[in-house]
């Protein structure tokens, strides 16, 4: 039998079915039930990893989240996890799982051998020099200390969020946990109940089943199999396994992260591999539990030397023995449980080494009547032993001190209990700190947070009965305070503890020899933080417990110290001479145990990363090979390039024929508001630059939106509708900004006014149609509207049906062509746009995209917010004095427009920009000098905003901002390339074509 | 000229158009039912409820009173009129009928100091049903939509995954509608898709009729009695 270690019976795993899994690439057998920690155990494997720094062997440590050692690489490919605990790590067929670390003979454990010249911030006082080479050093010291890897390969699984309501969240199944859940549930509220294991129980899925352990007179696995079925039954009840609270927030709202793939090996098909839950409870009862301390003694990282409730929960839980001949060493009663355990397994224990005088209480006394050694009042000094531990030194005790009697005791196991540490964190998240406690001997939960109790172990009770009774008290207090009246009924009952004696408090055996001399005696396993580093770094200085978990990286890892950070506390305030109350803890951060980036990113990732805003006319803009272009979050067609076509062929022909014949664009994403109410031409009057009162309906105007601080942050148009109803367009990217900034000034400054915004930029699909044969295109599709030159002037509207759908064409002109805009109903946008499209053939129309668009409208000079403004921009700055009414007393921005650094020269002024090299395209962005041989940092002068080639102009062109450039016509600057060439244009204005505007007077 | 041919929001997306269940899951194992209600009239409709002269025209033309109650929605024969705000209710009727109510509304509404803007070309309206439709929302939306907190009536804007929404709860915990703008169907139709599928997804026929408890008579013989 392969399973060299799994006991003969006993545990709850399904010994009927076996799993094979690999380690290391070696094959092994296990069963369902198993962690991949306990079947390596089962399977005799003991050295599972070097150490960080000196690349000792270490083996198996613990049996759940604090487990520093058994940190592996899960799977292979894109799924392949980094860092997970071989504890947490469910058993399943064909698992595969690895250290990086060499676990026969490693070159590196000649690091050991001078471990004394590696101490606590060594890479910092080693590495320091040059500064610059931190990335290498640190580079090959990754390499050498063997961290996981990330996957780089797209990762296929699926991830999701939920959020979760509830009256009651109890974290924790174990009996408080599942007591108080009982309770709330059983009041009819609404309640769930976490756990990270696979299983509900917690603590009674490790004890024995013997009387001493059971539930209203059930057996352990009994008692959870009916309160879990009872809880399931009911309807407001959600109960989570395999999911761990990570996080606790302000106002109740805790995070979990739900495993539902990685147990399984891949999650169920359209299943998601993890979920995190945002859970938003009105009451919180943290029955979190308490974890075992190991007590610190000389070469306790030896492979074979664990806690003791782990030892207990391999045997009671796995039916696997972590070893055949244990010593079980502890400085309180609950590792007499163990040694019982091991006995009752079969497993010889040599010997319970206690560091108390004269143990006394019913646990002590049942180890004795099974005639197993106790020795009292002593200690053990050091493990021996290389691979696996195969003896240990055991001293007799004077106080603190040896005696100087020692003996050794061979075995291949030492269980070691140096108290219990409740898990505080999430009580900690938030910012409570914990409060030491004399009498037990650990961090207690201070103050309960608003909406937050605790129950069971965390709270320093560490008997069945006791947790029971306050998991049952604090079910009932939590549904009280959630509004819920509790019902009748009285406390799961246990068996009374027996006699017992307490801890006595033993931080760091004594090896007779000076710290920095003795035998390495461990603190974080993880990051090879030993007592003597702890002992150093006071030596050098340190004082605060934040200061020396930096310098000796004391609780850094992965573990986050869950397993030695309360000893190297401990040994850090004895080094200081101070009590632990004084000395601290570091902080309590999220996450508990680490989460996955799945998980955060969760179904926010891929094509639904972000919403693709799409037109009414997109499929056919798809199926017509358009290119597509992010604009905010819309999707618009950038060009359409036919076969073989290259960006500036297909640019040139989209210019051509828009100037020369006819062009359609999508312009549907521009932002559209409809504005109506008594007091809309006042309220309007105050957010544009120019008039608005004074529009007559039909017509449509221009206009620019200033910030307070005089600046350009929108523009458009607006079309008088009737009396006090208007229609306006805003540039695509700026709606919300816009929509937000109308409800803004209007419910914050503004409120009497009568004035209704709605947004009604999805409801019109609309079609612009330029260039000189634009209007033949809509007579062709339209009967109803007069589409002569008068009748229909230059910024009007009518309204009408074109192609039989009713519509709204403005005569507004974006390239400076005849033109005119028709939206109709979105609904028929795409039939409008194929019967326009249809229309046009005959005068050869072509359609364009974004980039065309811009082409058309630089080569006019008309801005594009956002693009030649940045938000530094007045009206004057960017010519456009002729936008602001010079007979208005009120706008937003007005007064700052006034303002001596707005009227100065030496601002930045819009200009149009000729490169000297017409074949040259200057970049967008680029800086602008006047003298390029000047010395560094050079004087820039300006910045080109908007740069194209032309094929109207038959040269490349650009729109810039250049100080004082309105006054600067005619002179040449200059843009320093990367590559070190530099291009030199000629400052001109920046409306480059028909500077007369013939071409849409017709 | 053809008769003008209408599409909607969801036409990349043939699952809408064509009924099949997602996958080949059948409607039988699906734990949620998706479905698009296209064309359906949405009118934006603003005004003060304070103001009684448009309230008393309101109660005319859609035969019971506007719901002052935030987040509340109410039915009228052939329409349904949400809160949406203190300002604005959202009325809904069917597809065929949308053109006379926008008259109607219009000419009710003509000397009152109020405000119609036809939205039935920008908004779309999915359905989304069945056991596990509470479960489907929650992976995208904050709001508590317990039966005990979300009863049939309660509606609200919001968001739904990374899109502005309003919901309207149908049916407590099981049915729930959601209108959404039209740039944004595309995505959130293939968000809940997405979200769906993990229950078994059944995407029912488009259908453009508006949506009305059977129990609307009554509250509209109540309605009118008590106006």
């Amino acid at each position: 039998m392969s399973q060299t270690h799994r006991l003969s019976q006993g545990g709850g795993i399904d010994r009927a079915r076996e799993l094979t899994f690999t380690f290391n690439g070696r094959r092994y057998q296990g069963h369902p039930g198993d962690t991949l920690a306990s079947a390596l155990l089962a399977n005799g494997v003991s050295v599972i990893g070097r150490s960080f720094k000196y690349h000792r062997p270490r083996g198996i440590v613990g049996a759940g989240p604090e487990e520093p050692n058994a940190i592996f690489q899960v799977g292979t490919g894109a799924t392949t996890r980094p860092d997970q605990r071989a504890t947490q790590v469910e058993l399943f067929d064909g698992l595969v799982a690895s250290t990086s670390a060499r676990l026969g003979f490693d070159p590196l454990s000649v690091n050991n051998m001078f471990a004394r010249m590696l101490p606590a911030g060594f890479y910092y006082k080693t590495f320091k020099w040059p500064a610059t080479y931190w990335p290498r050093y640190e580079e090959k010291i990754r390499a050498v200390a063997g961290i996981g890897e990330s996957p780089i390969e797209p990762d296929a699984d699926r991830y999701d969020h939920m959020n979760a309501h509830c009256d009651v969240l109890v974290v924790g199944g174990g009996p408080a946990g599942l007591a108080a859940a009982q309770r709330a549930a059983s009041a009819g509220a609404r309640v769930i109940l976490v756990d990270e294991n696979p299983a509900f129980g917690g603590s009674l899925l490790s004890g024995r089943d013997a009387p001493d352990n059971h539930v209203d007179g059930r057996s352990n696995r009994d008692w959870i199999a009916n309160t879990v079925a009872e809880l399931a039954a009911m309807p407001d009840v959600r109960l989570l396994t395999r999911t761990t609270a990570f996080g606790n927030y302000d106002h109740n709202f805790i995070g979990l992260m739900e495993d539902r793939g990685d147990y399984l090996g891949q999650p169920a098909a359209h299943g998601v591999r993890h979920r995190l839950w945002r859970v938003r409870a009105r009451q919180v009862v943290l029955a979190t539990g308490a974890l075992e301390r190991p007590l610190v003694f000389g070469n306790n990282d030896r492979p074979g030397v664990m806690t003791a409730s782990a030892v207990s929960i391999y045997i009671n839980r796995y039916g696997v023995t972590p070893g055949y001949r244990a010593v079980v060493f502890t400085n309180n009663d609950s590792a007499y449980g163990t040694a019982l355990d091991l006995h009752a397994a079969g497993i010889d224990v040599a010997a319970v080494v206690d560091v108390r005088r004269r143990p006394s209480g019913a646990l002590a006394a049942a180890v004795r009547a099974a005639k197993i050694p106790i020795h009292d009042g002593c200690t053990l000094i050091k493990a021996r032993g290389g691979r696996r531990v195969r003896s240990v030194e055991i001293g007799r005790l004077s106080g603190e001190q040896l005696t100087g009697d020692r003996w050794k005791i061979s075995c291949d196991l030492v269980a070691s209990s140096g108290g219990w540490s409740p898990v505080v964190h999430l009580h900690c998240h938030i910012g409570s700190k914990p409060v030491w406690d004399d009498q037990a001997a650990c961090f207690l939960p201070g103050a309960d947070n608003p909406g937050q109790t605790s129950a069971g172990s965390v709270t320093g009770h560490f008997n069945l009965r006791d947790c029971l009774a306050q998991g049952f008290e604090r079910g009932d207090a939590a549904a009280a305070a959630a509004g819920f009246e509790p019902t009748a009924g009285t406390a799961p009952s246990a068996p009374a503890a027996g006699e017992t004696m307490p801890i006595r408090p033993f931080w760091l055996a004594p090896s007779g020899a000076p710290i920095s001399r003795g035998p390495k005696q461990f603190v974080d396993f993880q990051n090879d933080t030993s007592a003597a580093d702890i002992a150093l770094a006071v030596r050098e200085g340190y004082e605060s417990v934040e200061h020396v978990k930096r310098y000796t990286a004391l609780g850094f890892g992965t573990d986050q110290g869950k397993l030695g950070n309360i000893n190297g506390m401990a040994i850090l305030a004895a080094t200081l001479g101070k009590s632990i109350a004084e000395t601290g803890t570091t902080t309590f951060r999220p996450a508990y145990t680490p989460i996955s980036f799945g998980a955060l990113a969760g179904r926010n990732a891929g094509h639904l990363f972000d919403p693709e805003r799409k037109t009414a006319m997109h499929e056919w803009h798809a199926a017509h090979g358009a290119l597509f272009e992010n604009v905010g979050q819309w999707k618009r067609p950038w060009y359409y390039p036919k076969d073989g076509e290259s960006m500036q062929e297909s640019l040139d022909r989209e210019c051509q024929t828009t100037r020369t014949a006819a062009g359609v664009l999508d312009a549907s994403t521009l932002g559209k508001i409809e504005v109506h109410g008594a007091d809309a031409d006042r309220f309007l009057d105050l957010i544009y630059t120019g008039a608005r009162r004074n529009m007559k309906t039909g017509t449509c105007r221009y206009g620019l939106m200033l910030h307070e601080d005089g600046m350009i942050f929108d523009d458009g148009v607006t079309a008088k509708l009737g009396d006090n109803h208007y229609f306006l367009t805003t540039t695509t990217g700026g709606a919300a900004g816009v929509m937000n900034w109308l409800e803004a000034w209007h419910q914050t400054e503004w409120p009497d006014m009568d004035v209704f915004f709605t947004s009604i930029t999805d409801q019109w699909a609309t079609i612009a149609v330029n260039g000189p044969k634009s209007r033949e295109v809509l007579q062709a599709l339209c009967n109803d509207i007069d589409f002569d030159r008068d009748a229909f002037a230059f910024m009007t509207f009518r309204e009408g049906t074109v192609a039989g759908v009713a519509a709204r064409v403005f005569r507004i002109s974006f390239t400076g062509e005849l033109a005119f805009e028709i939206n109709v109903d979105a609904n028929h946008g795409r039939y409008v746009w194929e019967a326009v499209m249809a229309a046009g053939a005959p005068y050869g129309i072509t359609v364009y995209g974004t980039e065309t668009m811009h082409i058309l409208r630089a080569e006019k000079g008309f801005i594009v917010a956002g693009q030649d403004t940045d938000g530094s921009m007045t009206p004057m700055d960017m010519g456009m004095q002729w936008a602001v009414g010079k007979k208005k007393t009120d706008f937003i921005g007005m007064r700052s427009l006034a303002r001596p650094d707005i009227v100065a020269s030496g601002r930045k002024q819009f200009v149009g920009l000729l490169p000297t090299d017409g074949t040259v395209v200057l970049p967008e962005g680029a800086q602008l000098v006047d003298d390029p041989q000047a010395p560094l940092p050079m004087p820039m002068v300006g910045h080109v905003s908007s740069s194209y080639h032309s094929v109207t102009l038959g040269h490349s062109f650009a729109l810039a901002l250049v100080k004082d450039g309105q006054s600067r016509m005619g002179e040449t600057v200059y843009s320093p390339q990367p590559d070190g060439s530099v291009i030199a244009a000629t400052i001109a204005g920046p409306v480059f074509y028909d500077r007369e505007g013939a071409r849409q007077n017709v | 000229m053809s008769e003008p041919v209408m599409e909607s929001p969801l036409i990349g997306r043939p699952h809408s158009i064509q009924g099949q269940p997602a996958d080949g899951q059948s409607a039988a194992q699906s734990g949620v039912s998706l479905g698009e209600r296209p064309f359906l009239g949405h009118f934006s409709l603003r005004g003060k409820a304070d103001d009684e002269a448009l309230m008393a025209a309101c109660s005319r033309v859609f035969g019971i009173a506007l719901p002052k109650t935030p987040n509340t929605w109410v039915e009228g024969e052939g329409v349904v009129i949400g809160w949406m705000g203190p300002t604005e209710w959202l009325v809904l009727v069917a597809a065929e009928t949308r053109h006379e109510w926008l008259i109607s509304l219009r000419e009710a509404l003509a000397d009152q100091h109020a405000g119609v803007v036809d939205l039935s070309g920008g908004q779309t309206l999915i359905t989304l049903a069945g056991e596990h439709a509470r479960d489907v929302l929650a992976k995208g939306s904050t709001l508590d939509l317990h039966p005990r907190e979300a009863q049939a009536g309660f509606c609200t804007r919001s968001t739904l995954a990374k899109s502005a929404i309003f919901l309207r709860v149908v049916e407590a915990g099981e049915r729930f509608e959601i209108v959404v703008r039209r740039s944004f169907a595309d995505y959130l139709w293939q968000w809940l898709v997405d979200a769906s599928e993990e229950y078994g997804c059944e995407i029912l026929p488009a259908d453009a009729t508006l949506a009305l408890s059977a129990s609307a008579d009554n509250d509209f013989d109540e309605a009118v009695n008590a106006s």
